[in-house]
C-alpha cells in the first residue's frame, strides 16, 4: 500500500468497480429513460410525505435528541485525563451511540411507516395513482433513509463540536493542574501540557522566565516535533507566550537530536528561539530552556494573568482535529465513517420498508430488530463457529461440510463489523474509499438488493384492504 | 360502438382464511357493463360486495374467477390507473400532510407539470370547498372535511371514470348536495360515475343505472326509472284545490280504481335543511340553525336540486 501526502493510494478492486458500473448505470438509465425519471419523481414524493410526517409526528426531533445522549454522557464522564482519551471517548461514545439510535431508528419507522401507511389507508389512494407497487416501498425507504441522513450529519457536527468543547475542557483541567503545581514549585510559573505522540518521551512546558523547575514533577504528557509547533501555532494569537520561555524536559539524555528538531520547528515559526541552556540535570533527564524574544507590542499586563490566559484560548475544531489524529484529520474519517453508517441504516430501511409492506406490524418489527442485530453480531458469530484454518491444514471432509453449512447460514445476514469504519476513526488510520465501496456493494446491493426483491414480490401480490 | 367503461364478467371474489381455505364469497358472478358517460349506482346492505366490486375494479384485490375491464385495460394496471379517480371509503390520506400537500403528492404521482398542478390543486381546492382550510394538516380535519380533500386527490388526474365509495359518508346536507351536484357536472362532462352508497337517496338522486347487491349476488339491475317506476299507481301533485274540488278529484279516481290514500305533500328533511341554511334565516320552529363548521362553500351548482323536488317518496323497494 502507498502512502502519499497521507492519503493512502488503492489500486481500484473488485468493490469499487462495482460501486462505479452501478453508479455509471443509474447516472445513464436517468439520463436516457423518461419512465425512470418518472419513477424518480414518484419515489421523491413518496419519500418527501415520509421525511414530512416524521418531522411533523414528532419522531425526528426526538431521534435529533436521543442522537445527543451518548455525546453528552461522554462530556460528562471521567476519560484517563489525556485530551487524546477525552476525544476518543467522545468520538466513540457520540459516533457508535448515535449511530445506534439511528440505526434502532430506521428499523423501527421502517416498520411503522408501512403498517401505517396499510393500516391507516393512504395505501390505497397512493396505488390507485399510475405507480408501480416498489415506488410507494422504495419512496418510504428513501424517505427515512433521507431523514437518517439527517441524524447521521447532527450525529457528526456533535461529534466534532463534543470533540473540540472536551478537548478545550480536558486542556483547561489540565492547566490547572499546572497552575497548581506552579503555585506550589513556583508561583509566577504557567505550564502547559502538550500531547503524546508514540515514541517519544519529553514534556514540554511554557513557562515564564526564571521560574523554577522541579526536575521530579510528575510527567502529564509527551510530545513530538510536530506537537510542539502546532502547539505553539495555535496559542500563538494568544500574546502572553511571546514573554514565556519555552522549557523542554527531556527524559532521556539520548534525545539530543530531538532537541535540535523541536528548536528547528519552533524557530521556523512566529517565533525566535534563543540559544537554549540546560538548566537542571538530573537522574530523569535534562530541562532546556529556549527563550522567545520579546515583542514589543506584548500585552505585558495580561501575559501572567492565568484566568485571561485561559479565557483567551480558542482551538479551533481543525486545529484540535488535527492536534488529536495525526492522520490527515478526523473530518475525512468522519465523513467516511458517517457514509458507512448511512450505507448501512439504508440497507436496512429498504429490506425492512419492503417487507413491511407484506407483513403485521410486529412481525415487520421483529425483523428489522433480528437483521440490525444479526448484522452487528454476525462478524463475531462467524469467527465464533469457524475458526480460521492454518493455510496448507487439510480439513476433514464432514467438517469441511460443516463449514460450508454454517457459511450458508450467514449468508442472507449483513456483516456490519466488516467494514470497521469506526475503528479506523479511533486509531486515527486513513479510511479509504475502497470501504465505502465495500459497504456499498455488500450491504445495500447484495444484502438489501435480495431482501427488497423478495419483498415487493410478496407485496406484489397482496390485496389491499381485503 | 365505444369500449364500456367498466366491463365484468362473472366476477367472483372469496376470501380466504390464513391457511388460504376459502371461506367467504363476497362477490358471486357479477356481469356488468357500464358504458361510458354513464352514473351507475351500486347499492346494498353491509356486506353486500359492494367495496368488493370496486376493490376489484381497481385492481386493489384479485378475483377468484371471471374478469374483468376497465377503461378497456386490465384493471390495476398503469394505463387504467392513469384514468382512474377513486375516492375509497375510509379517510385514505396522509394525516400529517396539509390538505393542499396531499393534492401536490398526488399530483406529483401522476407526473402532472408543475405549473398543471398549481391551477387543478387551486381550482379542485375552489370545487370541493376547502379553500380556507387546505392549509391546516389533514388528521385537523372533520370528517366531512377529509372526504373533500379526498374527493378532489380523486379528480386530480381529470379522470375519465371516477369511482366513489360512499362519497356523502360524514357529509352534511349542504355537503352531500354539492358532491350529488359535483356528480351530476361530472356526468354532463361525459365522464363515468360508479357510485357506491348504502343512502339509497343519494343513489335515486344522481344515477342513471344501478343494481343491487345482496350478499354478492346482483339481486335486481336496470335504470333508476325501471326500478322505481310503478305500473299501475299514479301519484297527482296539484295545489291549490278545495274541499269541494277534492271530493270531486277522489269521486272520479274510485269509478276508475282504487284510491290507496290521499296526503298533503311533505317537504323532505334535506329540503328544509338546504332551504333555511342557504336561507341565512331560522326556520318555522324558532330554533336559529347554525351554518356547517365545514370549510368554505362553493356555491357552485348550490341552486341544483334535480330529483330532491319529486314529491314522490323516495328509495327501492
Amino acid at each position: 500500500m502507498d502512502i502519499e501526502g497521507g492519503r493512502e493510494l488503492v489500486a481500484p478492486g473488485a468493490a469499487e468497480a462495482a460501486c462505479l458500473f452501478t453508479m455509471a448505470a443509474g447516472v445513464l438509465t436517468a439520463a436516457i429513460s423518461t419512465t425512470f425519471r418518472r419513477r424518480l419523481g414518484q419515489v421523491a414524493a413518496a419519500g418527501s410525505v415520509s421525511f414530512r410526517e416524521a418531522l411533523r409526528d414528532g419522531t425526528f426531533p426526538a431521534v435529533i435528541l436521543m442522537c445527543a445522549i451518548p455525546g453528552l454522557a461522554a462530556v460528562s464522564s471521567e476519560a484517563d485525563g489525556t485530551p487524546q482519551g477525552r476525544l476518543r471517548l467522545v468520538l466513540d461514545w457520540t459516533l457508535n451511540g448515535g449511530a445506534w439510535v439511528c440505526a434502532l431508528a430506521t428499523c423501527i419507522l421502517s416498520a411503522v411507516f408501512a403498517v401505517r401507511d396499510a393500516d391507516g389507508s393512504p395505501e390505497p389512494t397512493i396505488l390507485m395513482k399510475p405507480v408501480p407497487r416498489y415506488v410507494p416501498l422504495i419512496g418510504r425507504a428513501a424517505g427515512i433513509a433521507a431523514m437518517n441522513a439527517c441524524w447521521l450529519l447532527w450525529v457528526g457536527m456533535l461529534a466534532c463540536a463534543l470533540s473540540w468543547w472536551g478537548l478545550r475542557r480536558e486542556e483547561r483541567a489540565g492547566m490547572d493542574a499546572e497552575s497548581l503545581y506552579g503555585e506550589v514549585f513556583s508561583p509566577a510559573s504557567l505550564a502547559l501540557p502538550l500531547e503524546a505522540a508514540d515514541g517519544t518521551d519529553a514534556d514540554v512546558r511554557l513557562l515564564r522566565p526564571g521560574g523554577k523547575v522541579s526536575f521530579n514533577f510528575p510527567p502529564t504528557s509527551v510530545y513530538g516535533p510536530e506537537q510542539l509547533d502546532l502547539r505553539v501555532r495555535m496559542y500563538s494569537g494568544a500574546g502572553f507566550h511571546k514573554r514565556l520561555a519555552c522549557t523542554v524536559t527531556v527524559r532521556n539524555p539520548d534525545t539530543g537530536a530531538m532537541i535540535r528538531e523541536i528548536v528547528r520547528a519552533v524557530a521556523g515559526r512566529t517565533y525566535r528561539i534563543q540559544v537554549g541552556k540546560e538548566l537542571v540535570s538530573g537522574k530523569n533527564g535534562t530541562v532546556v530552556e529556549f527563550t522567545s524574544l520579546a515583542s514589543p507590542d506584548a500585552p505585558h499586563d495580561k501575559y501572567l494573568d492565568g484566568e485571561w490566559y485561559k479565557g483567551h484560548i480558542a482551538l479551533p475544531p481543525a486545529e484540535a482535529a488535527r492536534f488529536a489524529i495525526p492522520a490527515g484529520g478526523p473530518l475525512p474519517a468522519l465523513a467516511k465513517v458517517l457514509g458507512i453508517f448511512f450505507l448501512k441504516d439504508a440497507a436496512l430501511a429498504l429490506a425492512i420498508c419492503c417487507w413491511a409492506g407484506a407483513v403485521s406490524f410486529p412481525i415487520a418489527g421483529a425483523l428489522g430488530l433480528f437483521l440490525l442485530l444479526a448484522g452487528e453480531t454476525s462478524g463475531f458469530a462467524r469467527a465464533i463457529l469457524l475458526p480460521p484454518v492454518a493455510r496448507g491444514v487439510a480439513i476433514p471432509e464432514d467438517e469441511a461440510l460443516h463449514r460450508k453449512a454454517i457459511e450458508a447460514m450467514f449468508l442472507p445476514l449483513p456483516d456490519f463489523g466488516a467494514v470497521g469504519g469506526m475503528e479506523k476513526v479511533l486509531a486515527a488510520e486513513h479510511m479509504p474509499w475502497s470501504a465505502m465501496a465495500r459497504a456499498f456493494t455488500t450491504w445495500v446491493l447484495l444484502f438489501a438488493g435480495p431482501w427488497a426483491i423478495a419483498g415487493w414480490l410478496a407485496f406484489r401480490r397482496r390485496e389491499i384492504g381485503a | 360502438m365505444a369500449l364500456p367503461a367498466i366491463l365484468a364478467r362473472n366476477l367472483t371474489k372469496d376470501y380466504a382464511d390464513a391457511f388460504g381455505i376459502p371461506r367467504i364469497r363476497g362477490l358471486d358472478g357479477l356481469i356488468l357493463e357500464v358504458p361510458p358517460g354513464q352514473v351507475f349506482g351500486l347499492i346494498g346492505p353491509n356486506g353486500s360486495g359492494k367495496t368488493t366490486t370496486i376493490k376489484l375494479l381497481l385492481g386493489l384485490i384479485f378475483p377468484s374467477f371471471g374478469s374483468a375491464e376497465v377503461l378497456g385495460h386490465r384493471p390495476g394496471s398503469l394505463a387504467a390507473k392513469s384514468r382512474i379517480g377513486y375516492l375509497p371509503e375510509e379517510i385514505a390520506l396522509p394525516r400529517f400532510l396539509t390538505g393542499e400537500e396531499a393534492l401536490e403528492f398526488y399530483g406529483r404521482l401522476f407526473d402532472l407539470p408543475r405549473e398543471t398542478r398549481r391551477k387543478r390543486i387551486a381550482s379542485l381546492l375552489e370545487l370541493v370547498g376547502m379553500k380556507a382550510p387546505a392549509r391546516r394538516q389533514i388528521r385537523t380535519y372533520s370528517k366531512g372535511q377529509a372526504r373533500r380533500i379526498g374527493l378532489a386527490q380523486a379528480l386530480i388526474n381529470d379522470p375519465d371514470l371516477v369511482i366513489l365509495d360512499e362519497p356523502t359518508s360524514g357529509m352534511d346536507p349542504i355537503g352531500s348536495r354539492e358532491i350529488k351536484d359535483l356528480i351530476l357536472r361530472l356526468k354532463e362532462q361525459g365522464k363515468t360515475v360508479l357510485l357506491s352508497s348504502h343512502l339509497l337517496a343519494d343513489v335515486e338522486d344522481v344515477c342513471d343505472r344501478l343494481a343491487l347487491l345482496e350478499r354478492g349476488r346482483v339481486r335486481m339491475m336496470g335504470t333508476v326509472a325501471e326500478l322505481l317506476e310503478s305500473r299501475d299507481e299514479v301519484t297527482f301533485a296539484a295545489r291549490g284545490i278545495n274541499e269541494g274540488g277534492m271530493a270531486e278529484i277522489e269521486a272520479a279516481i274510485r269509478r276508475c280504481g282504487e284510491l290507496l290514500s290521499v296526503s298533503r305533500r311533505r317537504e323532505k328533511l334535506e329540503e328544509l335543511f338546504l332551504r333555511v341554511i342557504r336561507s341565512g334565516k331560522p326556520g318555522d320552529g324558532g330554533t336559529e340553525v347554525r351554518g356547517s363548521a365545514e370549510g368554505g362553500r362553493s356555491g357552485s351548482g348550490a341552486g341544483t336540486s334535480s330529483g330532491a323536488d319529486s314529491p314522490t317518496a323516495a328509495g327501492p323497494a
